[in-house]
This record gives structure tokens, sequence and C-alpha cells, in this order.
């Protein structure tokens, strides 16, 4: 069945051979097993310089010769490959010679060019080579008894005949020159493997056993054979039933070459106890249960162990704290941080949500900000990568930059990740700091330290929600001096600033705080503005004037909102920025003058909770567009203003529209849009634009108010 | 000595066995697919044999050693007391892996192979299990139907006449000359039209319009024949964007070996469009049509195949879906704890929404990889672990809330 193949099935203890991992010593007193990656650097460093010392430098040359071995081995039989290596210009090769510079070359292009090489047929056609089966026939000529010993045992090895293998692989180790060398530890290792197969798992553990040996003795071991021993070995001890001797075996090689969780899930439940109550696997079984994987259904059921045993490991308690909390296993998290200990970061976290839970917001903060001071930040950094395999237990489930868990990433923020899906991840930090941070921000916010609350806000990447605090929380004069102290103050928060400034009516103060664009656009609305409400110029120029302050409100509506609402609020709270914004802007602009229902609708909370909130800046903008139009007497471009002030809100807002087509009617007639406004009761469609209309009220006002 | 049992004994025997079988014979029979048994495997049978025609194990496996070629069975870790005790009918598979070689070389090892096989026949007799049926499970290539045909005719003499002997086949096969020789040689065959692949630039395990052709194309070969439904899924990834090569994983996937940039995507039968074919072919059956074998029978807590409530559900017609609902409980600390329930038939996947009316909430906290948020007075939760399933019944715990006082 082809799918079948797709299948990777659970209890396969041992995927092929891990190029990547070395091991120098095993996993008794001696092995370093806290560090594996060490390993794993040193394994590739050695790997790599082994196999670019046996490669010519001239790698295209190398093809050739191999696709020309390639040819001669399709085309002819074994003596004639000899031949025809003798007969090359690089021809003292022997045949097996030829073989091992083929996966030395093999394992290069495999391992460190990670793609096909050019002569990508050639190496296909290599691969085909049946060597082992020429070799079962005859042995190379000049092929010391060494190597022609260990390629015999490898060419029964893969015929299955296990007994022939071990003899050979047995004689290979006893050999004179073996000592000391590779192929000792390659046989031993290939032998252990044929005393499996043949169903003889005693004398394959002490083989095993010997294997590691080696490898402590310095025996070069670049495909990391003694590590692969575990695997095996687990796999003999799982058939036996001694899951806790598997779960050692099983555990280490999870966590050295994150490989293979999948043997040791299974028999999990059947040995808790076991576990528990050994060393080595009480230590790594922790580290799997932090690790945040989707298994913690049995945390409780570990935790419940490992006290049986006397207590957790105390320096893995806050991570199994925080996998007992991500999992709403609360009662687990609370017997875990029981066990933490004082200094421990997750504990204390986890910590401050119980107290958060039990609604004493207080004491949460108190113990995040005592965090804060007692931990350097940097500690979470993604530069300090010791630190945070120990404190980032999330980001060993869901590693950064993975497309299409990018979405997840964001909704396991919390609060709220306000940048979206498809935004890259955050460079330079980790999730777990800014889960962190921003629930210490919330905590800050809660307990009024509110320049933290945005610091912390804005170091976890929650921008809207530090935006909520500078603008609602925050008073002015505080806001002010956060910004004073911050000389690298996101611009989102000085805008903040100045918008209240705004709203205070303080524009000379405001204008400080703007930056580039929005500098400029501000000058300019307080030009017009000024221009537009000075009396003492004509009708025509101040409803020019009026017109420019309707696009601005119109096609940069974002200047004049206040921050969206963060889902994450305690409560709802009114969004009391900008609606007094608006409030002031129309009493002092327009209530003067403004018609009695206009001015009342303007300020009214009841009426104003018809319009969508998002939509004021649109309704100021009809406003503008009301007083440019009023001061205008030519009645078609009068008409044209009052049809195009009145777009925007006249779907979301016919009754506040509704005065702009009643004086359209009224006063624009006898028109042809006033005459077709009355026809259909209502606003007739016009293809001038607000630019087409400032065109034309500019030359209206230098016309001198005529047309 | 044979123990004789009395003619009245014999008859309720085959009364209760003939009322168990009625239950699950418009199921169907199920396939068991594990490399070795343990404890969830013997749970898995011991429900399955009360609700399903027949068990399809997998018992052995035939490779071929690397240069000689030479035939090598491993026979599999099974639970064979499960497996003896078990009140249905049951059916050996043994899996031949993919061979390349010449026609010659097929014709030397054929008796092999039949020896292995009926080895296996032996092996499982020997251990007290009951096999009516023998099935060989070979992706043999088209232009050696004809040698697999050989085969067959050895396979059938080695074993016993009451034994039935089947293969499967996949709609390529089908179209090989040889094919309808192999049917011949064979008392029946599975017929796979699942096959998990990129079509029209998107993943899918299976298409109804060709599953259907493949149906009808089977039924001409005058052999009785199943056809094997989907129910499991898998992760596809994909080194480098825009390549079309995806490495497929099963339940062993762990999103700690991605590489940055990886692409991942999660490749399911869908439920609803599987039961779609089977209605498809119920509604007009092919006269050689014997009914449906499900791959695979859910073991335990697995990530991409479906639960076994979702696998009744779609083997009885029921009308499917995946009802989700918030449920609320007073927790620890006197808040209240938030659950996700599924009271639908079918599994739900993350990422999962729900929301619940409360305008009340003054904290609320996630968990199992949830996120909430405010929306028109109700509190939502969206998100949840990456790859989790809610089956049937299924109950998580995704928040707490504090109310006002």
């Amino acid at each position: 069945m082809t799918f079948f193949k797709k299948a990777i099935f659970l209890l396969l203890p041992c995927a092929p051979a891990c190029l990547l991992a070395c091991i120098a010593s095993c996993p008794t007193p001696h092995v370093n097993w806290r560090n594996p990656s060490r390993f794993l650097l040193k394994s590739e460093h050695e790997f790599f310089e082994r196999a670019f010392k046996n490669l010519p430098e001239d790698h295209a040359r190398e093809h050739d010769e191999i696709g020309a071995f390639a040819r001669a081995k399709a085309s002819a039989t074994f003596d004639a490959q000899n031949e025809f290596l003798k007969n090359h210009p690089d021809g003292n090769k022997t045949l097996y010679e030829a073989y091992v510079s083929y996966r030395a070359f093999w394992k290069e292009c495999q391992t460190r060019i990670n793609r096909e090489p050019c002569g990508c047929k050639k190496i296909e056609a290599v691969a085909d080579l049946r060597l082992p089966e020429i070799l079962l026939e005859k042995m190379p000529q000049g092929l010391s008894p060494l190597y022609a010993a260990y390629e015999r045992g490898r060419a029964y090895y893969l015929a299955r005949d296990w007994k022939a293998a071990e003899d050979a692989f047995a004689q290979t180790e006893t050999l004179a020159g073996a000592q000391g060398h590779s192929l000792q530890l390659k046989a031993c290792y290939l032998r252990a493997r044929s005393l499996q197969a043949a169903g003889r798992p005693d004398e394959a553990l002490l083989a095993y056993a010997r294997v590691r040996e080696l490898s402590q003795q310095g025996i070069p071991d670049p495909d990391g054979l003694a590590l692969e021993t575990f695997g095996w070995e687990g796999q003999i001890f799982k058939n036996r039933a001694d899951y806790a001797r598997a779960f050692r075996r099983f555990l280490f090689l999870e966590e050295v070459c994150r490989r293979d969780f999948g043997s040791w899930q299974v028999i999990f439940p059947m040995a808790l106890k076991k576990l528990a109550a050994d060393d080595f696997s009480r230590e790594w079984v922790s580290r799997w249960f932090a690790s945040g994987l989707d298994h913690n259904r049995l945390l409780g059921a570990w935790v419940a162990a490992l006290n049986e045993q006397g207590g957790a490991p105390s320096k893995l308690a806050g991570r199994l704290a925080l996998a007992a909390y991500n999992a709403g296993d609360f009662d687990t998290a609370k017997d875990c941080l029981s066990l933490a200990l004082p200094d421990d970061l997750l504990a204390q976290w986890i910590r401050s949500k119980f107290l958060f839970m039990g609604g004493d917001s207080k004491a949460a903060a108190r113990i995040m900000a005592d965090l804060f001071k007692r931990v350097d930040v940097s500690a979470f950094s993604a530069d300090n990568r010791d630190a945070l395999s120990e404190a980032d237990a999330q980001s060993y489930a869901y590693p950064h930059g993975v497309e299409k868990y990018r979405c997840y990433h964001s909704f396991h923020r919390w609060p709220a990740d306000w940048r979206g899906c498809d935004v890259e991840p955050k460079q330079g930090r980790e999730r777990i700091f800014e889960k962190i941070t921003a629930e210490a921000a919330l905590l800050f916010w809660e307990a009024k330290d509110y320049a933290l609350a945005v610091d912390c806000f804005l170091d976890a990447g929650c921008a809207s929600e530090a935006l909520f605090v500078a603008e609602l929380a925050m008073d002015i004069e505080t806001l002010r001096a956060y910004v004073r102290d911050r000389a690298d103050c996101p611009y989102l928060i000085r805008l903040a600033l100045a918008k209240r400034l705004m709203l205070e009516g303080d524009f000379e103060g405001a204008k400080p705080y703007f930056e580039g664009a929005d500098a400029e656009f501000f000058k300019n609305f307080l030009e017009a503005r000024r221009l537009a409400q000075d009396t003492a110029l004509p009708d025509a120029v101040r409803a020019v004037n009026y017109w420019k302050l309707f696009a601005a409100c119109k096609f940069s509506s974002y200047f004049f909102k206040g921050c969206f609402q963060p889902t994450h609020c305690d409560e709802q709270k009114e969004d009391v920025f900008w609606p007094e914004y608006i409030e002031s802007i129309i009493v002092e602009d327009f209530c003067a003058d403004a018609t009695a229902d206009a001015a009342a609708d303007a300020v009214n909370p009841l009426a104003r909770a018809q319009y969508p909130m998002e939509k004021h800046p649109q309704y100021l903008a009809a406003e503008y567009a009301w007083r440019a139009a009023a001061l205008v007497q030519d009645k078609e471009l009068k008409a044209k203003l009052l049809i195009v002030g009145a777009q925007k809100i006249k779907a979301r807002s016919p009754r506040y529209a509704d005065k702009f087509y009643k004086e359209l009617v009224r006063a624009c007639r006898p028109c042809d849009l006033a005459v077709q406004a009355d026809k259909r009761r209502w606003f007739p469609a016009v293809s001038d634009t607000p630019d087409d209309l400032l065109a034309e009220l500019e030359r209206y006002a230098q016309g001198g108010g005529k047309k | 000595m044979p123990v004789r049992l009395p003619l009245f004994f014999k008859f309720c025997l085959c009364a209760i066995c003939a009322a168990a079988s009625c239950a699950g014979s418009s199921r169907g029979w199920v396939y068991l697919w594990k490399q070795s048994h343990d404890p969830q495997t013997a749970r898995a049978l011991g429900r399955a044999q009360n609700d399903f025609e027949g068990v399809n194990f997998l018992y052995a496996k035939i490779s071929f050693a690397t240069g000689t070629n030479t035939p090598v069975l491993q026979k599999l870790p099974v639970d064979a007391s499960t497996l003896g005790n078990l009140k249905t009918p049951l059916v050996l598979s043994v899996r031949i892996s993919m061979l390349k070689a010449e026609a010659a070389r097929y014709r030397e090892m054929g008796a092999d192979i039949a020896d292995m096989i009926a080895d296996c026949l032996r092996s499982t007799l020997a251990d007290g299990i009951g096999v009516a049926e023998v099935q060989i499970d070979f992706d043999c290539p088209e232009s050696k139907i004809g040698e697999y045909a050989r085969w067959m005719g050895l396979f059938r003499a080695r074993l016993p006449k009451e034994t039935r002997l089947c293969f499967t086949a996949v709609p390529s096969q089908m179209r090989a000359p040889h094919f309808s020789d192999l049917a011949e040689q064979s008392d029946g065959f599975v017929l796979q039209i699942h096959h998990i692949a990129e079509r029209g630039g998107r993943l899918c395990i299976f298409e109804t319009a060709r599953a259907l052709t493949a149906v009808r194309d089977a039924d001409r070969h005058g052999t009785p024949f199943r056809v094997a439904l989907p129910t499991y899924g898998h992760v596809a990834v994909g080194e480098k964007q825009g390549t079309g090569q995806w490495t497929f994983y099963s339940e062993d996937f762990s999103p700690t070996g991605l590489k940055p940039g990886a692409s991942v995507r999660v490749v399911r039968s869908d439920p609803l469009e599987v039961q779609g074919l089977m209605g498809e072919i119920r509604k007009h059956p092919p006269e050689n049509f014997e009914g449906f074998i499900w791959y695979r029978l859910p073991v335990g807590d697995e990530r991409f195949n479906w639960s076994y409530e979702t696998l009744l559900a779609v083997a009885d017609g029921a009308p499917l879906g995946a009802n989700l609902r918030c449920e609320e409980t007073v927790g620890s600390a006197g808040v209240l704890e938030v659950f996700l329930v599924n009271d639908g038939n079918i599994d739900a996947y993350a990422p999962f929404a729900c929301a619940l009316e409360r305008g009340d909430v003054t904290a609320c906290d996630t968990v199992n990889g949830f996120s909430w948020g405010r929306q028109n007075g109700r509190i939502v939760f969206s998100g949840g672990n990456a790859f989790c399933k809610l089956p049937p019944g299924g109950r998580l715990k995704i928040a707490w809330l504090r109310l006002k006082p």
C-alpha cells in the first residue's frame, strides 16, 4: 500500500544513523547530558573535517570520476571495473577505495550542501552499486584484511545472514590493526545489531555496552553509533517490559537527537512509579512534561508519582507548574509551586497568576514588580540561550519562524497580538518573555503603575494596549513626563500625547510631538483652521479652507481617532478621548451657529451612540463640509458640496444627513441637482471628487465669489 | 482431542456470533495497522469486535535484502491473546516491500515468498489466532503484475482451501494488462482509493470522482472486492516553499524538528466527504462489491486519525457535525472554569472558536493554547494548541473567569 510508506510507526526506537550526533561518553556519570548540543556541534565539526579531508578539492573531477565508475559498473563485471580503475589516470585506487570515496562524497552532498549536486544522476547511478553483493563473491585485490573482514561482515549483514555477519565482525574486532581504529567500533556495533536481529538480546546488550566503552576510549565515532546503542537497548528493554530502563535510553535519545519520543509515550502510563524512582528518568521525564507538548493529561499522575518519591526536582518545578497551568491542571500547578526554588522565575510568574485568579491583583503585581527588579531582562533575550533553555518552555514545542504556525504564535499571546498573523515574529525575543511581560503590564496597569505598564506592553509588542493606557489611563502630566524621560519613546506614544494636548486646546504644545508627515499635516490643518475661522476674510476663501479641513478629516481620519479598545480590558470603558475631542471642536467651531439639532446630536451621547464610534471623524468631516457649503452662494457648487460632504454619513446616519438633504432642496433650487434630489427624495449621484471640488472652490474664490 | 459440543450449544453459539456479526456488518471491516501491540491496541480491538464485521491486522513484513534481493520475513510482535479471543473474523495482512527486479528474479523468489506467507498462517494458528483470510499488501509495479499473478497462484497453492486469499490494489494497477489474471488467482481484492497527493494545488487524501471511477473499473474484473476508506491524516512538511516537495508525517510528528521557513500543512480525511462517497457507492452498488474496510482502527489518542466515535458515526451513515459549545463550572478559588465541549458526532480540530454571553467578567486567563477577547458583550475564545483534536463528547478546559462581585 502506498500510503503505508508514509506512515512512520510509533514504535520504531531508532531512525537511521544520526549523522549529527556524536557522543564522547555514555550516560553514566561521565556523560554531560545537560548540554548535548556541545557534542552535536563537535560531531558536526569532526564529521565535516573528515569528509573534506577525503575529498579532492575539485568536486567536478570527483563527479566525473564517480560517473565513469558507475558507467563501468553498469556495463561490466567486477573484474572489468577493477580493470577500469587500473587504467584510470588516477587508477591506483582499488575498488574499495573508490567505494569509500563515493560514500564520503555522498555524505558530504547530503549533509553539508543539503541539495543535490550537479551530477545527481551520476550519484544515483553510483547509489545502485551493489558492492556488498560483489564483495561476497570476491574481495578486491590489495584490500587489507581488516577492511576485507569488515566489508564481508557488512555484506552478510545486508543479506540478513546474522550468524555469518556476527562472525565476520567479531573477526574484524580481533584483527591486527583494529585496535583504536574506527572500524573496531563500527564492527562492534554491527555485531551487536546482528545479535539483536538474531534474537540474542543479552549478548547484544553486552556488545552495545562495548561500543560505548570504545567510544569513551576515544575511538572516532563520526556516525554517532555509540548514541544509537541507547535506542536499540531501549527497544530490548521495552520488549522485556523493563520500562524504567527503556525510558532512560529513549529519553536520552529524545533529548540529544530530538527524535523518537513516540516509542516511550506508549509505555509511559505503565511505568510512572518506576520512572519516578530512577534519578535519570525523573529528570528527563520532567523535562519532557515541561516541554509543553500536548501530553499533559498525565502530568498530574507524574507529579503525584514524584511526590511519592519525595518531591519533584526543584529546579524544574517552575517549568512543570507552567506546563500544568497551561494544561488547565491548576491543582497540579499549585503542587509544583510548593516544590519550587525561591528564585525560580517561572514559578513566581505562575504564583502571580494564581493571585490574580484569586482577585488579589495588587499582590500579583508586587510579585511581578519584584521580579522585574531582580531579574535582568536580558536573561530572556535571544542572546542568552542557556537561560532560555531553562525558561522558555513553550518555544520548545513551537519553534519560531515556522510558517503557518505564526497564527498559533499570535493566538497564544496574552493579551492578544495586535499585529495579526501576517507579521514576522519579533526578532531577538522569545514568546515566553513577551507573555510574562504582557501579563505583568496588565497587573501594573491594574495597580495604577501606568508608566511601568506602558513600558511592559511595549516590550511585549502589545502596542495597542500600550497606547490605550497612554491615552486613557495616564493623566496628561504623567504622560508628558513619560515621553520626556524616554529618549527612545516610540512615536505612537508621542502621538498620543500630541492628540491629548490637542484635546486640551494646547495646539502649540502639541506641535513638537508630531513628526514627519504628521507634523506637515498638522501644520496645514492648523493653518486651514485659522483661515476658515477668520471672519475678516471673504466667504469664498473661508469656504476653501473649510473644504480643506473636510478633506483632512475624510482622508486622514486616524489623525482624529483615539486608540482602539484593547479586548482584554477589565471593563469596557467608554472611549473618552476622541468623543471629547470631537465635542470640543464642534463646540468651538460650530455651536455658535450650528443648528440646534446638529449641536445636540454632536454632544448628546445617546445620539452619538447611534453612530459607529470609528466613524466619528467622518461626522466631523461632514460638519466642515456643511460650513463650507454655508459660505458658498453659487447654488450648483453649494449643491455639490452638500452632496459630497454627506457622502460618508448618509448611509450610516441618515438622520444626521437629512439636514444636508433639506438644505440641498431648499437652498439650492432651481439647480438640477436640487431638483433631482427633490424628485428622488434623497441625494442624487455626482461624479466630482473632493479634490475636484477643492479646485472648483479655489477658482470660485479667485473669481471673488462668482463662477 | 477435540471437544464435542452439544448440538443445542453449538446452535446458541452460532446465534450469538450471527447477532454480533449483524451489528457490525453494515459498518464493514477495519484495519489494525500497528507495528506492535500494546494495551491501547487491545482496548481498541475489544471495541471493534462488537462494532465491525471483521478486523484486518498487520502480521508480517517481507522486505528484500539490499543487493541480493533475497526476501526476508519479519513477523511483528502482535498481541496473540487478544486477537485469539476476538469473536469477530480476522484477516492476516502481510506487507511486501517494493521490489525492483527483473521478471526472472520475480519468478525465482515466488516460491520462497509463498513459503513465508504459509509460515505466517501456520504461526498465527499456532498462536491461537483463527484467521479467515490472508491479505497481501504489495506495491507491485504495473509492469510486473503478470509475475505477481504467478506469485498469487503459488500463494493459493500453499494455503488451505478454506482460507480466503486477497490482495490490495490501487487504481493504476487495475489498468495493467495482467490484472485480471491476478484477480482470478485470488478470492478478491481491496481497492484503495486513497493516496495522499497534491492535486490541483492542494493536498488531499482522495477525490470522490476519481474514487467512483476506480470503483466502477474494479467491478469489471468480475472478482469480489472491498473498498478501503481512509480515516487518517498526515502532517505535510515542505522544506522549501513552492517546490511541491512534501515530507509526510503521521502520529510521530513533532514540531521540535521543524526548520525555520518550513511550511506545514495538515491533511485529513474529511468525514463528510467519505460519507458522501459511501452513499454514492451504496446508491448503485457494483455487482462484485462486498463492502467497505476502514483504514484504520483508531487506537489511543491519535492526533491525526479519526476518533472511534467519528468512525462509527460515518460508518453508520448518521448526519454528521461537530457541535462546539462553552460550558461553565465553578472551579477552585471561586472562579468559573470554562470548558469547550463537543456535542457533535465527529471530531473538531483547532483552531476552535466559541463564545460566552457574559458582560460581568472582571478577569480571565486562558489555557490549552486559547486566547480570548470581548465582543459585543460576549467573551470570545479562540485558538487551541496546534493539532488539538476534540472528539465527540470531549471536554477541554480553556479558561477561567472571575466575575464582578
